[in-house]
């Protein structure tokens, strides 16, 4: 990704500014994610990151009762336009089957890797069976996994080794063909060569999928990130890559 | 929210609407049954008036009394031994030992209360008449002893449990000083849990209190105010019970709802009282 | 001085905690050595053949079966009465319920969950008194007022396993579902659900044995001494912990008195059965977390 061409943005943020039960934790981020870029969110432990991913696809809105509250507008590029995602008409299900998340250490439901990957195609309402198993089949392809696991799809998902649970995890994220992908700290428990793995699949999405990435290691931010934005005392400031 | 969506959540709604409607539908079936005696003017006669259905009188002054004090009594009775052997299952005893008592504690919480009545009428109550002669040997000590067995499990869970709570940090601080065992549950742990133990007091005196059949079985029903613990007694819920064979609209009869709703608001206060001494948020931590 | 209390200390705690076994003990030992002796087919069938009595093609009369029987269907009838109210309720409180309602709501439960058995008893007596007088004057004390009752009573029992399971699922695993675009109905179905399902189980168990062995609700709704096999649910039935009651006062011969005994250990087992199953799933529940984490 050429970095003169200054891509469309896919995500947009504008004052945005989020309490936690009165604690202040993003105190107003403005910031543009361009389409089709991995852009690095880091900083210090403790600042917000996590939260940040969590508004772009408002799951802090699951805790109940909800402790959060949000201010700021924040815009995703979906339908063809720039919309604003907290407007009441937008569900939250729609929303998330086109912002998907990956969690900072694997979570694999307690069901085969075939039911785990499938899992949210069957949350949308898929019923062919045929329809399902190739979908389920492109998802590991995109994840990298397919191969170690195709004969052993309906195997626990958690004897997996831990590298391969958060390729499953990816996997499952990328079913729906999301249009954004949030990735918190995705290889932070994982050895080097998983890790390697993992980046290599993540820079094979660019073409389809819009990501942020919160991360520690500036190694890997160097490796994969085409921007990089920090975050300090609840701002989000950009740096150059490299 | 899509259509299902809607209809599940007012489904699990009407479901919470209907329980909460229970102990409601309890309070309102027992006043409108109680309702003659309540507006008769006869209440406070019921209330705190003597049982003598010969002479026109039916208060069921005496049930109360008995209740309480089989209930106190046998509370007192369990207080020492339930908070020693919590004090044994989860501070004294070594790991393996303290989590195998505890183990035994929840099982008894399992023992069917009928169990506990037929065992005291055929072992407890020849004991007592022989070991403190004449009588039937159907009085409240005996009641009570039964009765402070069965309430033990559920007190000494509690006082397990406010034991656990208490910060390891501050009981760390005293084995730093130096202190033993025994004097950091004395001067660290039993402080601190105080809510948590006045919790099982009372969860333990609402459990004696709601207990039909050891005071049944147990303490002889004699409907007169005990002058002392080998004094048979009759307790509400055992009033209910023997009770509940007359005929429809017989005075004796109407009393029974004025038992229950007693035993209700007794029972509901007893609640009341345990959440506010465990300070109980009203959501998860 | 200090060597003093710190013996007796410990004299104290090993000493209460010996009393009450040695109590709990008693009274175990006692029915077993009392009424080991007479376990066995006579027990349960009297002189019937166990087969035709299995079959219910001829009755049993010198033998517990009626009451076990009757106990068996008290106990499917109002499990399954409570149990969907139950579970609903639970999931309610602890998915949807917030702020005053959640308050307001978990009191409600507290007090029921307190409330004597005698007074729910009497609760189910007062509505068949209601039901006689206003609908229908065959309307008598039956094993459908008795099961209902018992509903009441186990019911926050099943609430409150349900809802404490449900909370106590961690952050993380909450999230899931949501973050892959389940709505909250799917997530509850097919995360949180099955996820705590072992210790709804244990709780189920739990409210089993309540209602198998508890006494004073159905001794105002409708249990007798000699019902035999229950032959629909408005009519009377017999029940294993009553017949205990009514032998320990009521018995006429050596005979009786044997099968009370002997009726003692079934429940007694029954119940350390179902106890026993409860907390292995929740010790299972609780090894497998700490593995986790």
């Amino acid at each position: 990704m050429k970095m003169n061409e200054a891509p469309a943005p896919k995500v947009e943020l504008r004052n945005v500014r989020f309490d936690y039960g009165g604690a202040p934790i993003l105190n107003g981020v403005t910031a543009v994610f361009p389409t089709h870029c991995i852009t690095a969110v880091v900083g210090p432990s403790g600042q917000g990151k996590t939260t940040l991913l969590m508004t772009l696809n408002r799951l802090w809105q699951e805790e109940r009762p909800t402790v959060g509250r949000l201010a700021g507008t924040v815009r995703i590029h979906l339908n063809g336009g720039l919309v604003d995602i907290y407007e009441d008409r937008y569900d939250l299900t729609w929303l998330r089957r086109r912002v998907a998340m990956v969690f900072q250490s694997p979570n694999p439901l307690p069901m085969s890797i075939y039911k785990n990957v499938a899992f949210p195609l069957k949350l949308a309402g898929e019923k062919r069976d045929h329809r399902m198993e190739e979908r389920v089949q492109a998802a590991l392809r995109q994840a990298f996994l397919w191969d170690e696991v195709k004969d052993r799809l309906h195997k626990d998902a958690r004897e997996l080794s831990g590298g391969q649970q958060q390729r499953l995890c990816i996997a499952r994220a990328l079913i729906l063909k999301p249009e954004v992908l949030l990735l918190d700290e995705p290889t932070s428990s994982l050895d080097l060569r998983a890790c390697e793995v993992i980046e290599a699949l993540l820079a094979h999405q660019k073409e389809s999928c819009t990501m942020v990435m919160v991360s520690h290691y500036l190694e890997q931010v160097r490796r994969i990130a085409d921007r990089v934005m920090v975050m300090e005392n609840g701002r989000l400031l950009p740096r150059d890559a490299a | 929210m899509t259509r299902s969506e809607f209809l599940t959540k007012y489904g699990f709604m009407a479901a919470a609407i209907i329980s909460a409607a229970v102990p409601l539908a309890i309070f309102i079936f027992m006043a409108l049954l109680g309702y003659p005696i309540l507006t008769s003017g006869r209440l406070f006669g019921t209330l705190l008036g003597a049982w003598d259905p010969i002479h026109q009188s039916y208060g069921i002054l005496p049930m109360i009394i008995g209740t309480f004090i089989l209930a106190i009594l046998a509370v007192a009775a369990a207080f020492p031994v339930c908070l020693g052997c919590a004090a044994l299952v989860s501070d004294a005893a070594p790991g393996p030992v303290g989590r195998f008592l505890h183990g035994v504690v929840r099982m008894m919480t399992g023992i069917p209360t009928v169990v506990y009545g037929f065992v005291g009428i055929f072992l407890l109550v020849p004991l007592i008449r022989e070991a403190f002669g004449g009588g039937s040997g159907f009085s409240l000590l005996t009641a009570a002893l039964m009765l402070a067995l069965l309430v033990s499990p559920t007190m000494i869970l509690l006082f397990c449990d406010s034991f656990g709570r208490v910060t390891h940090t501050y009981r760390q601080a005293a084995a730093a000083l130096g202190a033993t065992t025994a004097q950091q549950f004395l001067f660290v742990v039993l402080p601190q849990a105080r809510n948590g133990i006045l919790a099982g007091v009372l969860l333990g005196l609402g459990r004696a209190l709601g207990d039909t059949l050891i005071a049944l079985m147990l303490a002889g029903n004699a409907v007169a105010f005990p002058d002392h613990v080998f004094d048979s007694a009759r307790t509400l819920t055992a009033h209910i019970a023997l009770i509940i064979a007359a005929d429809f609209d017989s005075p004796e009869f109407r009393t029974l709802f004025l038992c229950g709703l007693t035993l209700y608001v007794l029972t509901t206060l007893l609640v009341l009282g345990v959440r506010l001494t465990m300070r109980l948020p009203g959501r998860r931590p | 001085m200090m060597r003093h209390a710190f013996k007796l200390f410990h004299v104290w705690v090993w000493g209460s905690t010996l009393l009450l076994l040695a109590a709990t003990g008693t009274v175990i030992g006692f029915l077993l050595v009392r009424g080991w002796a007479g376990i066995g087919r006579e027990l349960v069938f009297g002189e019937t053949p166990v087969l035709a009595a299995l079959m219910l093609q001829r009755p049993v009369f010198d033998g517990l079966f009626p009451a076990m029987v009757g106990t068996l269907a008290l106990v499917l009838l109002s499990v399954g009465m409570a149990l969907p109210v139950g579970l609903a309720t639970g999931i309610y409180l602890a998915e949807y319920a917030t702020g005053r309602l959640y308050s307001l709501l978990s009191l409600f439960f507290d007090i029921l969950a307190g409330m004597p058995s005698i007074v729910v008893g009497l609760f189910g007596f007062s509505i068949t008194i209601f039901l006689h007088h206003r609908f229908s004057g065959k309307i008598y004390p039956c094993l459908f007022i008795s099961a209902l009752s018992l509903a009441v009573l186990v019911l926050p029992y099943l609430i409150r396993t349900t809802q404490a399971a449900l909370e106590a699922i961690p952050a993380d695993l909450r999230l899931i579902g949501p973050s892959l675009g389940a709505t909250r109905f799917q997530n509850i179905f097919h995360v949180l659900v099955p996820h705590s399902l072992k210790s709804i189980l244990s709780g189920i168990l739990l409210a089993i044995g309540r209602c198998a062995e508890d006494t004073a609700v159905i001794m105002l709704t409708g249990v007798v001494v000699s019902a035999g096999i229950p032959k629909s649910i408005w009519g009377n039935f017999e029940a294993l912990p009553f017949y205990i009651y009514y032998i320990s006062a009521q018995y006429a011969d050596a005979d009786e008195l044997t099968r009370g005994y002997g009726a003692a250990i079934i429940l007694l087992l029954l119940c350390a059965f179902l106890f026993g199953i409860a907390f292995w799933l929740q010790r299972r529940l609780s090894q497998r977390w700490f593995e986790r984490v």
